[in-house]
C-alpha cells in the first residue's frame, strides 16, 4: 500500500449543517468529520440510516459545499462536481433517453474523447459488466441489477480517480446483491488499483468488500471508529476468525445507538 | 406545476423594471422616432388613465356586466347538459358507442370555426355568445366526465359491491365522487375555451361585451383602451379559474 | 373512445351515412314546409357534397388551407423557437422562473382572440399580425410543458451529468432531451391550438384562409360552404393530431 503520497480524499474536521426552509430550524448532519483515503483504497462508510453518509459523499462528489472545515482530493480543495469523482447512485440515475451504450460513452463523450476510442471503450466496459448484447436497449427495458451495472460502467469508463458509490447495491433483492457484492469485485480488478468511496448501511457487505471501514455514529453524523482490512479478497466472512471478530465489534457498535 | 402567481415582493423586480422602461420608452423614446406613436404604443400610465375614466362612468362594468352573462348562461348549459350526459355514457357502453361517434366527428371543429353559423342561425346578439360558447364548453366537460368514469378503479366498484352497495348507491357513493375530479378538470378547460370564444365572438358578431370594447378602441384610435381591455380580460379569465379551483376544493376535500 | 374495433368501425360509418340521409331527406322535403329560408339555415349535404367539389376543382380551397396552415406553422414554430430554451431555462434556474414568473402570469391568461385589436393597429391586416397571434396563443403551452418536464426529472439526473463532466451547455442538452416528452405534449396542443386560433384570426382579418372562406360564406350567403369549410377545417385538425402522435412516437422510443 502506498502512504507516502497525497491521500485521494482527505476530510479536514468537516461540519455541515441544513437549515430547513420552515421556522429556519438547523439540523447538524455533520460534526467534526476527518478522516483520508489512501490512492488505491476500497473505503467503506458504514453507518446507520441519518448518520449523514449521503451528506459525505455529496462533499466529496462536489454537489455541496461544506459548512465548516475542508474537503480535498488529490491534495486541493474540491470546488464542484467533476468526472475525476465520478458517482454510482443507489436510484441507478440512468438517462433514461440514452440507450445503453450511450450512458456508458456519456463522460466520455464530455471528455470530447475521439469517437472511435470511446466506441472502444463502451464495449469494453459493456463486456466487463457483462450486458453483452444489451447495448442498444433503453433502461426502461432492464432490471434493477442490469442498470446498476450500466451504471457502474458508466462511472468507470470515464477513468476518474475516484469512484463514489451511494449504497449502490442498496436497491437489490438479497439475492442480487449477493450476486452483485461479487461482480463488483470481479469488475474492480479490471481497474488498476482505483480509490473507491463506497456507502452502506450492510455490514456484511463492508466486511465482504472493504480495506477500510469507517463506522459513522447518527444525529449528529461523527466518526465512531477506522477498521483496516488486510485479508484478501473474495473473503469468507463466516470462516477467517479476525473477520469474525470484526463482525461481532461491528454489531455492537451499530446497535447500541440504533 | 409550480404556479406563477406565488411571488415574494424580491421576484417582482424584473416585472417592474419591464414596466418603467416600457412607460420610458412610451413616453421619451418611441415618440422621437413616429409622431403617431401614442395611438400605437401607449404607456403604462395612459392604460391606467383610460381604466379610471371608464371605471368612473360606469361604462366598463356595464361590458364586463354582459360578457359574464354571456359566458355564466353558456357555461351553465354545457355543465347541465354534458355531465348528464358524459355520466350515462360511462354508465351504458351502447349508448356510448353510438354517441361517441357524433362527438369524435364533431369535436375536431375549432369553436370558433361555430361563430358565422351562430351568426346565421341568431343574428348579432346574445344568443350566437351563447351558442359558440356552449359549444366550446360542452366536448371538453363530456369528454373528461366519460374519461373520469373510465378511471375509476374496478377495485373500488368491487369493494363497494362487496360492502353491500347496490347499482344506485354504488353510482352516488363511488364512482361519482371518483370521477369528480376529472370532472372539474373538464369544467376547468371548457370555462377557459368558452371565456375566449367568448372574446371572439364579441369581437365578431357583437356591440358589447369587453371582446367589442377592444375591437372598438381600435375604430376610436386608442390603443390604451386596447390593452386596458386585455388586462382586464385576462384577470377576469383568471379570477373564473380561481372560482372553479375554490369549488373543486370545497367539493374534493380529500385531495 | 381510442380504439375500436372493425365491428364498431363498421356500426359508427352506418350510423353516420344514417345521421347524414335523415338530414338529407330533412333538408330536402320536411324542413321547407315549416321555413321559408330553410336552404339558407341548413341546405342538404349533398349541396355541401358539390361545392365542395366545385371549391376543389378551381382550387381554391386548397388555397385557403395552405393559407391557414402555412400561418399556423410558423406561427407556432417561432414561438417554439422562444418557448422551448426558455422553459429549460426556467426549468433549471429557479431565479429566472421566480423573476419571469409574474410578468408572465399577467400575460398567460390574456386570450390570444384579445390581441387582435391591437396587432391590428401594429401590423395592419397581413400575415405578420396573424403570426404573432399564433405565436402569443401557442407560446404559454409549451413553455409551461417545457418547464414541468424539466421539473419532472429526477433531480438526481442533474447530479449524474456534473459528475460525469457535463458543462453548463451539455446539461442544458440533456435536460432538453429530457423533457422531451412534455415538449412533444406542449408542441401537439400548440398545433391544436393554434389551428383553433387562426380560425377566429382569418374571421376577423385576413383575406385568405379557411377562417375566411367560413365568414365569407356567411355574408355572401353560402351556407353550404359554410359547411364545407368547418368540415374542411376540423378534417385538417384531425388528420394532423393522428400525424403528430405518430411522429411522437417515434421520436421518444425510450418511453
Ligand atoms: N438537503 C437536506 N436538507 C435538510 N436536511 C438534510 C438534507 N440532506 C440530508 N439531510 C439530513 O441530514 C441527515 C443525514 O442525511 P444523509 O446524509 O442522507 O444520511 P444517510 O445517507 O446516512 O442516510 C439526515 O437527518 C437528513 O434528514
Ligand atoms: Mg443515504
Amino acid at each position: 500500500m502506498d502512504l507516502s503520497g497525497t491521500p485521494a480524499v482527505e476530510l479536514r474536521n468537516v461540519s455541515k449543517t441544513f437549515t430547513s426552509a420552515k421556522l429556519g430550524e438547523t439540523l447538524l448532519a455533520l460534526d467534526n468529520v476527518s478522516f483520508s483515503i489512501q490512492r488505491g483504497q476500497f473505503f467503506v462508510i458504514l453507518g446507520p440510516s441519518g448518520s449523514g453518509k449521503t451528506t459525505i459523499l455529496n462533499l466529496v462528489a462536489g454537489f455541496e459545499p461544506p459548512t465548516h472545515g475542508q474537503v480535498l482530493a488529490m491534495g486541493k480543495p474540491i470546488r464542484g462536481p467533476s468526472w475525476q469523482r465520478a458517482v454510482v447512485f443507489q436510484e441507478h440515475a440512468l438517462f433514461p433517453w440514452l440507450t445503453v451504450a450511450d450512458n456508458i460513452a456519456f463522460g466520455l463523450r464530455m471528455k470530447e474523447i475521439p469517437k472511435r476510442t470511446r466506441r472502444d471503450k463502451v464495449a469494453e466496459y459493456i463486456d466487463v459488466v457483462g450486458l453483452s448484447g444489451f447495448a442498444d436497449k433503453y433502461p426502461k427495458e432492464l432490471s434493477g441489477g442490469m442498470k446498476q451495472r450500466v451504471g457502474i460502467a458508466r462511472a468507470l469508463a470515464v477513468d476518474s480517480d475516484i469512484v463514489i458509490m451511494d449504497e449502490p447495491l442498496g436497491a437489490l433483492d438479497a439475492q442480487t446483491r449477493a450476486e452483485m457484492q461479487g461482480e463488483l469485485l470481479r469488475i474492480l480488478q479490471h481497474e488498476k488499483r482505483k480509490t473507491v468511496l463506497f456507502v452502506t448501511h450492510s455490514i456484511e457487505e463492508a466486511l465482504k468488500l472493504g480495506d477500510e471501514i469507517l463506522v459513522m455514529s447518527a444525529r449528529p453524523g461523527r466518526v465512531k471508529q477506522v477498521f483496516h482490512l488486510s485479508q484478501a479478497r473474495p473473503r469468507s466472512i463466516l470462516t477467517d476468525p479476525e473477520i469474525l471478530q470484526m463482525n461481532v465489534e461491528l454489531h455492537r457498535l451499530l446497535h447500541r445507538d440504533t | 406545476m409550480r404556479r406563477f402567481l406565488s411571488v415574494r415582493v424580491w421576484d417582482l423586480t424584473t416585472t417592474v423594471l419591464v414596466v418603467v422602461l416600457w412607460e420610458i420608452v412610451a413616453d421619451y423614446i418611441y415618440p422621437a422616432f413616429n409622431a403617431n406613436s401614442r395611438n400605437i404604443f401607449p404607456p403604462p400610465w395612459a392604460v391606467v388613465q383610460t381604466a379610471g375614466n371608464l371605471i368612473s362612468n360606469g361604462e366598463l362594468f356595464h361590458h364586463i356586466g354582459v360578457s359574464l352573462l354571456r359566458v355564466v348562461v353558456g357555461f351553465s348549459a354545457a355543465a347541465l347538459i354534458a355531465i348528464p350526459l358524459g355520466l350515462s355514457m360511462g354508465a351504458w357502453p351502447g349508448w356510448r358507442r353510438q354517441m361517441s361517434v357524433v362527438v369524435e366527428v364533431l369535436r375536431p371543429i375549432p369553436p370558433f370555426a361555430w361563430i358565422p353559423i351562430g351568426l346565421l342561425w341568431f343574428g348579432v346578439g346574445d344568443t350566437q355568445s351563447i351558442f359558440v360558447i356552449f359549444i366550446a364548453s360542452v366536448f371538453s366537460i363530456l369528454l373528461n366526465t366519460v374519461a373520469g368514469i373510465d378511471a375509476v378503479e374496478p377495485i373500488l366498484r368491487r369493494s363497494a359491491l362487496s360492502l353491500g352497495a347496490d347499482r344506485r348507491k354504488l353510482f352516488y357513493h363511488v364512482i361519482l365522487p371518483a370521477a369528480l375530479p376529472q370532472i372539474v378538470v373538464g369544467l376547468r378547460i371548457g370555462l377557459a375555451f368558452a371565456w375566449m370564444v367568448l372574446v371572439a365572438s364579441e369581437l365578431i358578431g357583437s356591440t358589447s361585451g369587453l371582446g367589442y370594447l377592444i375591437l372598438d378602441s381600435r375604430n376610436l384610435g386608442l390603443p390604451s383602451l386596447a390593452f386596458m381591455g386585455m388586462l382586464i380580460i385576462g384577470l377576469i379569465g383568471y379570477i373564473l379559474d380561481i372560482g372553479l379551483r375554490t369549488l373543486e376544493r370545497m367539493l374534493m376535500p380529500w385531495r | 373512445m381510442a380504439v375500436m374495433s372493425l365491428m364498431g368501425r363498421l356500426s359508427a360509418g352506418l350510423l353516420l351515412l344514417g345521421i347524414l340521409i335523415v338530414w338529407e331527406l330533412f333538408s330536402r322535403f320536411i324542413f321547407p314546409h315549416y321555413e321559408a329560408s330553410a336552404t339558407l339555415i341548413l341546405p342538404p349535404p349533398s349541396a355541401g357534397l358539390r361545392d365542395a367539389l366545385a371549391l376543389l376543382q378551381h382550387g381554391a380551397l386548397t388555397e385557403h388551407a395552405l393559407a391557414s396552415m402555412r400561418r399556423v406553422y410558423v406561427g407556432v414554430a417561432a414561438a417554439a423557437v422562444f418557448a422551448i430554451p426558455l422553459g429549460v431555462v426556467m426549468g433549471l434556474s429557479s431565479l429566472v422562473f421566480r423573476q419571469l414568473g409574474p410578468l408572465l402570469g399577467i400575460l398567460r391568461p390574456i386570450p390570444p382572440v384579445a390581441w387582435i385589436p391591437i396587432t391590428l393597429l401594429w401590423f395592419g391586416v397581413t400575415d405578420a399580425q396573424q403570426y404573432f397571434i399564433i405565436f402569443i396563443g401557442t407560446f404559454f403551452p409549451m413553455l409551461l410543458n417545457t418547464i414541468a418536464g424539466v421539473h419532472a426529472l429526477d433531480p438526481l439526473l442533474q447530479r449524474a451529468a456534473l459528475s460525469l463532466g457535463a458543462d453548463r451547455p451539455a446539461l442544458f442538452e440533456q435536460m432538453l432531451r429530457g423533457a422531451l416528452p412534455h415538449i412533444c405534449l406542449g408542441v401537439r396542443t400548440s398545433l391544436g391550438l393554434g389551428w383553433f386560433i387562426i380560425v377566429a384570426s382569418e374571421m376577423v382579418s385576413a383575406s385568405t384562409g379557411l377562417g375566411f372562406l367560413i365568414t365569407e360564406a356567411r355574408t355572401a350567403m353560402i351556407t353550404e360552404r359554410l359547411y364545407v369549410g368547418m368540415f374542411a377545417i376540423g378534417l385538417i385538425g384531425f388528420l394532423q393530431d393522428r400525424l403528430l402522435s405518430r411522429l411522437q412516437r417515434r421520436m421518444l422510443p425510450w418511453i
